[in-house]
């Protein structure tokens, strides 16, 4: 077992000092016309790679980026799976929140000269939180990537902000707190596109971030159902190819039995670890990755409940 | 997916300490103690245990109470963990206090409550901060002076430095607001349940402020007082590692109807109060 793993900690040495060839990465996929996505599979934050969904948008002169990954080589393959669509310039990485699963690459764009956004409150969740993330990154893979690479500095959305690609408009939208306190919603008006990344889980558990609401998050959903314009919707974890009607009604269904057995429970016994043991066991059966997110579900949500 | 990272580095660590000892297994005929058991306990043998406990006797046994914790913490800045004693508390035999010790925090010591007769059984529930993979300790000290001890090892991090959960100016504005409650009072001389929650951002000093990114500076509660008729039935000194928005589950017997108090003092000096009337609903 020992030098099994030996073994395989030189191959990764290896593997990550040959350099990056683009051909061999495998092509993003084009979900709407210049809309590409990364797509992810189910994983855990470091120790696996490609967990979240990320992509880019391209416009008649320049390309917008959406998420970067959970590290600098995923950012690196990202650029190649840019460029082997388009040489135009990119222009402007935008995070649609804090996670590292969806902002470790960032640094792999420093070089191309882009302008990196994000909610007004995602520098000071960088600033708090990105050292933790990198040092725990380094710990899991053993590699040891410097916090000089993290990129500090974001151009802010405190409300609304358009950027013009050429002949494609992406409005960003800053919203309250939901997933976290620094969720962005980017939609595209050629498409009708909604990017939510994490705002919308399908089939993956709806996972709920520290800095999270879910009365937010609820009303952000319900909100958005109304909205007639929007024609496709991206999630941040899981499959693409998706209906927006039970999507989201699974999602709002789980966040919403979620938030009223646990105030019943605030209101009652006040028991956490109880809490935690009985609230939602139904749900099991009816999400990828359960057991790993929805007891830390519960303990966030009630601690958001609990003096609301 | 912040916490993510949390649980994989327990995964991983996992991984290799099974690993290793699969490896020492093979190579020892006579397998010592795990390494890793020893290092675990490490802080607490050559520091820790005589800092609290100078030279005393602590005997290591569940023989007066349970004491469970999980394995891994969901959020390491909100771990609830639970004590049930074993036998009840009378007049001849009883616990006198219970000590919380997490031997990898800032500050081990998350507090000190004190119990006697008057609480029927010294159960107690509430939830800490784990701020690194720690054991965390249940000291129970009898009115005999016996010191027993439990301890379980608690896969965790971060918790002392976790932003809270809601922003200061919303803590602030409820800042001391206390709930009390009881479960129903069946019958006169057996333990009543009672839960005393309070909002209270209790901030450890390792925490930053989300705008400023500046450490907040210390402010928790320190001392706790909960009276029967005058009484006290329940007290505590407490520290930074009792989690934000303290909640804590403990019994006492009530002899008659009466009136419970609270008293919560915090480290600014603040003082907040809250009574409630305790009558029966019994035929
Ligand atoms: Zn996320």
């Amino acid at each position: 077992m020992m030098l099994l793993i030996s073994l395989f900690s030189v191959f990764e040495t290896r593997a990550s000092t040959t350099p990056l060839d683009c051909k061999k990465v495998t092509p993003a996929v084009e979900i709407q016309s210049g809309i590409f996505v990364r797509p992810s599979h189910n994983g855990i934050l470091f120790k696996d790679e490609n967990i979240a969904n990320i992509g880019f948008i391209v416009g008649d002169k320049a390309i917008a980026v959406i998420d970067t990954g959970g590290s600098i080589d995923e950012g690196k393959r990202l650029i190649c799976q840019i460029k082997q669509q388009s040489n135009l310039p990119i222009r402007y990485v935008i995070n649609t929140h804090v996670h590292p699963d969806h902002t470790m690459g960032n640094s792999a764009f420093k070089a191309e000269n882009t302008t990196f956004i994000g909610h007004k409150n995602l520098t000071h969740a960088v600033g708090i939180l990105s050292k933790t993330y990198l040092r725990r990154y380094n710990e899991v893979t053993g590699k040891n990537v410097s916090d000089k690479t993290i990129i500090t500095s974001y151009t802010s959305v405190i409300n609304k902000l358009n950027i013009d690609l050429g002949n494609r408009t992406l409005t960003l939208t800053a919203v309250q707190k939901a997933h976290t306190n620094n969720d962005l919603l980017v939609f595209d008006n050629k498409t009708k596109t909604l990017w939510m990344s994490d705002l919308l889980f399908h089939k993956h558990i709806p996972v709920i971030g520290k800095s999270g609401s879910v009365n937010g998050w609820l009303e952000l959903i319900k909100r958005l159902k109304k909205n007639k314009i929007i024609k496709n919707f991206i999630p941040g974890h899981g499959p693409l190819q998706i209906n927006w009607d039970d999507a989201s009604n699974n999602q709002t269904r789980y966040l919403t039995l979620l938030r009223d057995e646990i105030r019943k429970n605030i209101s009652t016994e006040s028991d956490l670890t109880h809490a935690m043991e009985s609230i939602g066991l139904n749900e099991g059966s009816k999400w990828q990755m359960f057991s790993t997110f929805h007891k830390r579900n519960i303990s966030y949500i009630f601690s958001e409940l609990e003096w609301e | 997916m912040k916490y993510m990272n949390t649980l994989l580095i327990l995964l991983s660590i996992s991984f290799y300490a099974s690993t290793f000892s699969i490896a020492l297994a093979k190579t020892t005929e006579n397998p010592k103690p795990s390494e890793s058991i020893v290092d675990q306990n490490t802080t607490w043998n050559t520091l820790l245990k005589a800092y609290y406990f100078e030279d005393k006797t602590i005997i290591e046994s569940d023989e007066l109470f349970d004491f469970s914790a999980p394995y891994r913490a969901e959020d390491g800045a909100m771990v609830p963990i639970e004590i049930v004693a074993k036998k009840p508390q009378t007049e001849e035999h009883y616990i006198k206090s219970l000590w919380i010790i997490i031997d990898k925090n800032p500050k081990p010591l998350a507090g000190k409550f004190k119990f006697s007769p008057l609480n029927g059984k010294a159960d107690l529930s509430m939830r800490i901060r784990v701020d690194a993979y720690s054991p965390v300790r249940v000291i129970a000290e009898t009115n005999e002076n016996k010191l027993y001890m439990v301890s379980h090892y608690v896969k965790s991090s971060g918790g002392c430095s976790a932003p809270a959960s809601s922003d200061a100016a919303t803590a602030l504005a409820r800042l001391g607001k206390i709930r009390l409650k009881t479960s129903l009072l069946k019958s006169f001389e057996q333990p009543v349940q009672t839960r005393l929650a309070i909002s209270h951002p209790n901030t450890s000093g390792l925490q930053k402020d989300q705008v400023t990114t500046l450490f907040i500076p210390p402010h928790y509660i320190s001392k706790i007082d909960v009276k029967f008729e005058g009484k006290t039935i329940f007290s505590a000194e407490t520290d930074i590692s009792i989690s934000e928005n303290p909640n804590f589950k403990f019994y006492f017997v009530p002899s008659k109807a009466g009136i419970l108090t609270t008293e919560i003092t915090d480290t600014k000096g603040n003082k907040f109060t809250q009574t409630k009337k305790l009558e029966a609903t019994i035929n």
